[in-house]
């Protein structure tokens, strides 16, 4: 069989066995719902049944016994113990590195399928016949005829024919594809006092020669597939095996998922490479930059035609970017099923009891960035289990619910989205980060520190004050990865913690690396880009305003007073300040500020390039962009440069052209400078 | 379903009519239990049956299997179409098939 099908079927049982793990916690919450027994049944049935269908009889084989399981399950004859839970859920892994040494990766413990067969035998206290998925080799060619011969072997479930199934006409049918050789097993078929007559108990073993495919069998039995044992096995065209494929993605099996939004999204979606969608996504950035220029040139030339086209481009590329920007936007469940395995197999590891609760699930982020944000977060989580969250005995001590809570939110913010983990843990002693940050020389004794500042050590390379190293985390590498991380993708990291009450880690991200709405803005000759998530509104801000305001940095608009950074100030340019300056309203996190620009141009389609390492740490600006005129401007991030300058005005007593005693901040606002291309005075140095 | 029992000289004859499927196979079943308590060889008449689903394809194999076992004979007047249907479902061994 060709590799391109074997794929597909890795691609697919890969998905399946998320479905299932993901049934599988589902049901360790909720150990009685049918509903999550029928989909975890659902996931190794179709992963058995394709497995066969594909030549992957050893999986084939393992997941029949766990199909077994949950059958018995399904049928109440078995408890979902923690046990079964749990060894499912092994077994699911292994099925993983079946796939892997399919694909080549690596090697699966055969004793390690054996081993966990056995335990489940154990469970399930029936001794399960070696399978039978596939219980007549496949073994004839192609003869040259175009024909073919399938294996199939059909056992109807005991409710098929309550459902009106008949089963003789499904034969009939078979027997018309071509030439049927047939053998009933009547083995099941119980003494004639006890058997149920609305009952099928037989099942048949076929040999059929058609010229069809195995699409044209499998439609045969598409009604009943979900309630049979079926197999067809056999001489594989691979034209019939792509279309069969398909063919199970709308199969009623599927559809019975439906309450599963993945799985609905499954039967109505394509598969398309990432690197192709990020080709187009490259090429659509091209597009804006040229889009731009366009603007530039068809506003210089004043002619009307050439106006009416450009704004008709605009538009378009403004939908055509928007477009391919969705397609990208994943919602954050997609990796949320790695994140309760994770805290379920640390629970078992650590011997502690914790739960995640999750909020905000749907939030959707690129996909760069949700990939990128995986690790990090599982690092953060396996921290919070390891070091955060205690043993039942020390929390119910210390006057806590034995079971400890960790919380996973996500929500939009302008052009960000913020998540947020937070455990009622036993939280960070901030004076042992200071001690320890003391110790190793990151600050001194005198240093007068915001509770964030003291924090933002622990993500300092090799720092760490866990006592013990233990196997999960507190090697004191770590949190200087998942700072690298995030900051490239741009995001920012804050830390919060009651000592005795719990950690909260608020990691900030953009919502996508690659195009932005923008507002142009205009600083003497400089531009600079807000994102236009964050704007609120433009107002004028008259010398009258500033006025009354007796020196302060406070604007009014409209009764509401709005506290103002002149960006000229902050960056240190030397520009004249031109008569009337505006004022850019902007929505952060820590309310509205305004910034005070010379002149707002108007909305900017804003491509991302990013800065480069040297200006890594720069953190007011997210990146840059090219104009239509082919200059460059810093795209701001308001959020940073308002908290910037109020910690500089709280840290400096309101002076904040004062010594600062952040000397990364001073070197961040150089950096700001030289990209600027202003010469001006370096901030307190 | 109408059906019947004779008790003969030499054995029990069961005669079925009209459509023996799922709708009757309660009857059926509770019918071959019957003739098969006389514990007398078994013959059955299925002429006047038009139409024969798998619940009762099931019934008269597993009855048959329990008269063999008994030491009972089980032979039938069955017509062609439903000693060939009985052959189409893969059956190889059925009441009338071998005479």
């Amino acid at each position: 069989m060709v590799d391109k099908y074997k794929q597909a079927f890795q691609e697919e049982a890969r998905e399946l066995l998320a479905e299932l793990e993901s049934a599988l916690l589902s049901l360790d919450e909720r150990r009685d719902d049918p509903e999550i027994v029928g989909r975890a049944f659902r996931a190794l049935h179709t992963i058995k049944g394709s497995g066969a269908m594909f030549g992957f009889d050893d999986i084939a084989g393992f997941a029949h016994n766990l199909e077994t399981a949950f059958d018995q399950l399904r049928n109440g004859q078995l408890e979902a113990t923690s046990d079964l839970i749990n060894l499912t859920l092994a077994a699911g892994d292994q099925i993983k590195t079946m796939l892997d040494q399919a694909a080549g990766n690596g090697t699966a413990d055969a004793a390690r399928s054996v081993s966990i067969l056995a335990e489940l035998r154990q469970l399930t206290g029936v001794p399960h016949p070696p399978h039978s998925t596939t219980p007549i080799s496949p073994v004839i060619q192609d003869d040259g005829n175009g024909l073919g011969t399938w294996h199939i072997h059909f056992r109807p479930g005991p409710d098929l024919l309550l459902n009106g199934t008949n089963p003789l006409l499904l034969l009939r049918e078979l027997r018309e594809l071509g030439n049927l050789r047939i053998a009933v097993d009547t083995g099941a078929v119980p003494p004639l006092g006890e058997l149920d007559p609305t009952h099928c108990y037989l099942a048949w073993d076929m040999t059929l020669t058609t010229s069809a495919g195995a699409e044209a069998i499998k439609d045969i039995f598409i009604f009943v597939e979900d309630d049979c044992e079926l197999t067809i096995a056999g001489a594989v065209e691979e034209r019939t095996v792509s279309e069969a494929l398909v063919e199970r993605r709308k199969s009623p099996d599927r559809r019975q998922t439906d309450t599963d939004n993945t799985a609905a999204a499954a039967t109505s979606s394509i598969r398309v490479a990432a690197d192709k969608l990020d080709q187009l996504i490259n090429l659509v950035g091209e597009l804006v930059t040229v889009q731009a220029r366009l603007s530039e040139v068809a506003g210089r030339r004043d002619d009307p035609d050439i106006l009416e086209i450009s704004e008709s481009v605009d538009r378009l590329t403004s939908a055509l970017r928007e477009n391919s920007m969705s397609i990208r936007m994943l919602p954050l469940k997609t990796n949320l099923q790695r994140f309760r395995r994770l805290v379920h197999d640390l629970s078992i590891e650590l011997h502690k009891e914790v739960e995640l609760t999750v909020e905000g699930a749907d939030t959707e982020l690129d996909k760069t960035v949700l990939d990128q944000l995986s690790d990090p977060l599982v690092h953060l989580i396996r921290n919070s289990m390891d070091h955060g969250i205690e043993t039942p005995e020390i929390r119910r001590a210390a006057g806590k619910s034995p079971s400890g809570t960790i919380h996973l939110s996500a929500r939009h913010s302008g052009a960000n989205v913020v998540i947020r983990l937070s455990d009622d843990g036993r939280g960070l002693d901030l004076e042992a980060v200071r001690a320890r940050a003391i110790e190793r020389g990151l600050t001194d004794a005198s240093a007068r520190l915001t509770e964030a500042e003291i924090f933002s050590f622990i993500m300092e390379a090799g720092f760490s004050t866990a006592r013990e190293v233990t196997e999960v985390s507190g090697r004191g590498v770590g949190m200087d990865v998942v700072r690298r991380s995030i900051e490239a993708l741009r995001g920012s990291i804050d830390i919060a913690s009651k000592p005795g009450a719990g950690l909260t880690i608020t990691l900030r991200l953009p919502l996508t690396l690659a195009i932005i709405d923008g507002l142009l803005v205009r600083v003497g000759d400089a531009h600079f880009v807000l994102p236009l998530a964050n704007s609120l509104e433009c107002v004028e801000l008259t010398a009258e305003d500033i006025r009354d305001a007796h020196g302060k940095h406070i604007a009014n608009v409209r009764g509401e007073i709005i506290p103002y950074i002149r960006l000229s100030e902050y960056f240190r340019m030397e520009t004249a300040r031109p008569d009337r300056e505006q004022i850019m309203i902007v929505e952060t996190e820590h309310g509205h500020y305004g910034f005070v620009v010379d002149q707002v141009l108007g909305d900017h389609q804003t491509v991302i390039k990013n800065l480069g390492r040297l200006y890594r740490n720069v953190q007011v600006v997210s990146g840059a962009t090219i104009l239509g005129n082919g200059t460059v401007a810093l795209i701001l991030d308001p959020h940073r440069l308002v908290q910037n300058a109020v910690q500089t005005l709280s840290q400096n007593n309101r002076a904040p052209r004062e010594h600062s005693s952040d000397g990364r901040r001073a070197r961040r606002n150089k950096i700001v400078e030289s990209v600027s291309k202003k010469e001006t005075r370096i901030d307190g140095s | 379903m109408p059906a019947t029992i004779e008790q003969q000289a030499d054995h029990t004859l069961i005669r079925l009519e009209g459509e023996c499927t799922l709708a009757s196979a309660a009857d059926l079943k509770t019918l071959l239990l019957e003739a098969l308590a006389f514990g007398e060889d078994l013959r059955l008449d299925l002429r006047s049956v038009q139409e024969m689903d798998i619940t009762a394809l099931q019934l008269l194999w597993a009855a048959e299997r329990e008269a063999n076992r008994a030491g009972s004979k089980f032979a039938g007047a069955v017509p062609d179409a439903i000693v060939s249907a009985a052959r189409e479902a893969g059956f190889d061994q059925f009441p009338g098939m071998n005479g």
